[in-house]
């Protein structure tokens, strides 16, 4: 009687917290070589004529916010998600999001929050063995791009990109908003040809710590991301 | 049914709480401390938590060859600093460049490092973990080879309810240990808890300790977790700028974190590279040499005769803590890392 109880008591907690009405929004991450899916390991011309080889795409989109007419409606909690480049599985967000909140634009935050960045260790996908935390200093790296490309001047052509940094003057977390329609698919691209038209591979090609190039580095990524329903 | 489920729903309430107080365990509060700073509300301590980051602590495992565990650079009979070395050594003999910081009353402490680049105790001891002249190793490996142990994955499951070890819970049982090495039992304290009284060569101490010293050396923790110039010449070798490397702003060159003077006696060797053996030299330093160089961007030497100086001394051997020194609790945990694998 008692085991039929448990039974019946954990049945309603697990109805009560997970099925009852939520709508989910599905957003599917493609990091995009012009009109191309980006594939890791795939040699790609770019525009300038450079040949371009993507082995490394990590970044946290975070702080996935709902708004309507300007006003906050709903927001993920403990909302921080690791993109990885060359998991399929890891290129999508479902969000749960109760059906009657209707909204008209979303926000979220290219990157990991300040306050992320200082309270300790974390779980999760901000868990520090998933290799997105800097060791020999504080701080989430907000985005990781390695390759190799025809133009970079070091050895081999190699790049390493990790951008990051939460404290003034070096703060590269990147606040971006779009309106939506109705539905429930998304679509996030990133348009990185247009991101590595904008790098100067002489100077740009390892960049390791918060930088003055890091921010602005990120400032050109979170611009070349579109959002389409 | 409905009130069998409500009766149920009690019971389980009323076992959660019982579960929670459980083996818990708060660190040691003096009273004439401030409040501390660690975030405890994200990482309620346990008895058996604070087991597990004792056993780490002093587990070789943490490093990338098995050979080095941060008590061979922190040994709690040195006040868990590296004795006789001025830099301390990592995995096959690798040097590093500075000088291994005592460790004791973390919990107050607000960020770590002689630079500062380390914001919060849970995520300090990834540097050493993963910096090539210490251990050389990765948290993700680390996680693996615990991984593999039954008995570490034991040490989990009653610290954490359950034996999936990742780099979070580690850390933070980490943090648990390091926080329960409370020194605040030496002839200063108990002084300050009326308990006992300064001889009069200490308290002529203390009153110049107040007058040169306080500022910087901030009781009752004696440091204000400033970064302030220690007049020290730059070590052409170690080309250590300080607080700079990690602002990157011009204005923190050679400017370096205040360390704490508690148990000063047994920490040597002093400063940041650890160039002066003895805690004369250091006086010295400041006494004569202090704010001369071209470093040294605060105040002007302290100027104390000999008499005072070695009053000033008396006083600063009263911080020495030898209840915290000789603290069982804080000791190798034989039972585990000889048998327990």
């Amino acid at each position: 009687m008692i085991q039929r109880a448990i039974f019946i008591c954990m049945v309603m907690i697990l109805l009560g917290t997970f099925v009852h009405g939520q709508q989910s929004l599905v957003l599917s991450i493609k990091p995009m070589m012009g009109k191309e899916e980006l594939i890791l390991g795939k040699a790609y011309i770019d525009a300038r004529g450079d040949t371009m080889n993507i082995e490394t795409l990590r970044f946290y989109l975070s702080n996935f916010m709902f708004y309507s007419k300007g006003k906050s409606v709903w927001q993920e909690k403990n909302s921080y998600h690791l993109v990885e480049g060359d998991d399929s599985a890891k290129r999508s967000i479902a969000l749960r999001i109760p059906p009657k909140i209707k909204y008209d634009a979303m926000g979220f935050t290219w990157g990991v929050d300040s306050t992320a960045n200082v309270s300790g260790a974390m779980g999760g996908d901000l868990d520090p063995t998933k290799g997105m935390y800097w060791t020999w200093q504080n701080g989430y790296i907000n985005t990781k791009i390695e390759g190799t490309c025809s133009s970079s001047t070091v050895a081999k052509g190699s790049f390493q990109m990790h951008l990051g940094g939460y404290a003034y003057p070096f703060r590269a977390d990147q606040h971006l908003l779009f309106s939506l329609g109705e539905g429930n698919t998304l679509q996030i691209k990133i348009q990185l040809e247009q991101f590595f038209e904008q790098i100067d591979w002489v100077k740009q090609n390892r960049i390791m710590s918060p930088s003055n190039d890091a921010v602005q580095l990120s400032e050109a990524l979170s611009k070349t991301i579109q959002v389409k329903q | 049914m409905k009130k069998k489920q409500i009766i149920f729903l009690g019971f389980l309430g009323l076992t959660a709480i019982a579960f929670k107080g459980k083996g818990e365990k708060d660190i040691e509060r003096p009273k004439h401390f401030p409040e501390p700073t660690y975030s405890f509300q994200n990482n309620p301590m346990s008895v058996d938590k604070i087991y597990l980051g004792r056993v780490l602590f002093y587990d070789p495992i943490l490093s990338r060859n098995n050979t080095i565990a941060c008590s061979n650079c922190h040994s709690p009979y040195n006040a868990f600093t590296h004795v006789d070395h001025a830099l301390s050594h990592g995995i096959e003999d690798r040097e590093g460049k500075r000088n291994s910081p005592a460790l004791m009353n973390l919990a107050w402490q607000p960020y770590f490092m002689w630079d500062g680049a380390i914001n919060h105790l849970d995520m300090q001891s990834l540097f050493p973990i993963t910096h090539p002249d210490e251990m050389g190793e990765t948290i993700e490996n680390v996680v693996m080879k615990l991984k593999e142990k039954r008995a570490y994955r034991n040490l989990f499951l009653k610290a954490y309810g359950d034996s999936s070890i990742t780099g979070e819970r580690l850390l933070k049982a980490f943090s648990s240990f390091m926080v329960q090495l409370v020194s605040a039992n030496s002839k200063y304290d108990s002084v300050m808890r009326k308990t006992s009284i300064f001889a009069s060569q200490e308290k002529r101490g203390y009153d110049l300790f107040k007058t040169h010293c306080n500022a910087c050396h901030t009781e009752p923790l004696f440091t204000n977790y400033r970064f302030e110039s220690n007049g020290l010449s730059l070590d052409p070798v170690l080309k250590d700028i300080g607080r700079a490397g990690i602002s990157q702003n011009p204005k923190d060159s050679f400017l370096f974190k205040i360390p704490t003077l508690r148990n000063i006696e047994f920490s040597y060797p002093y400063m940041h590279d650890g160039r002066f053996k003895k805690l004369k030299e250091v006086l010295n330093h400041y006494n004569k040499d202090f704010g001369k160089g071209k470093y040294g961007s605060v105040n002007k030497p302290i100027q104390l005769s000999s008499e005072e100086q070695v009053d000033l001394m008396a006083f600063l051997l009263t911080l020495s803590d030898r209840a915290f020194l000789f603290n069982q609790d804080y000791a190798y945990p034989r039972e585990f890392l000889k048998e327990g694998k």
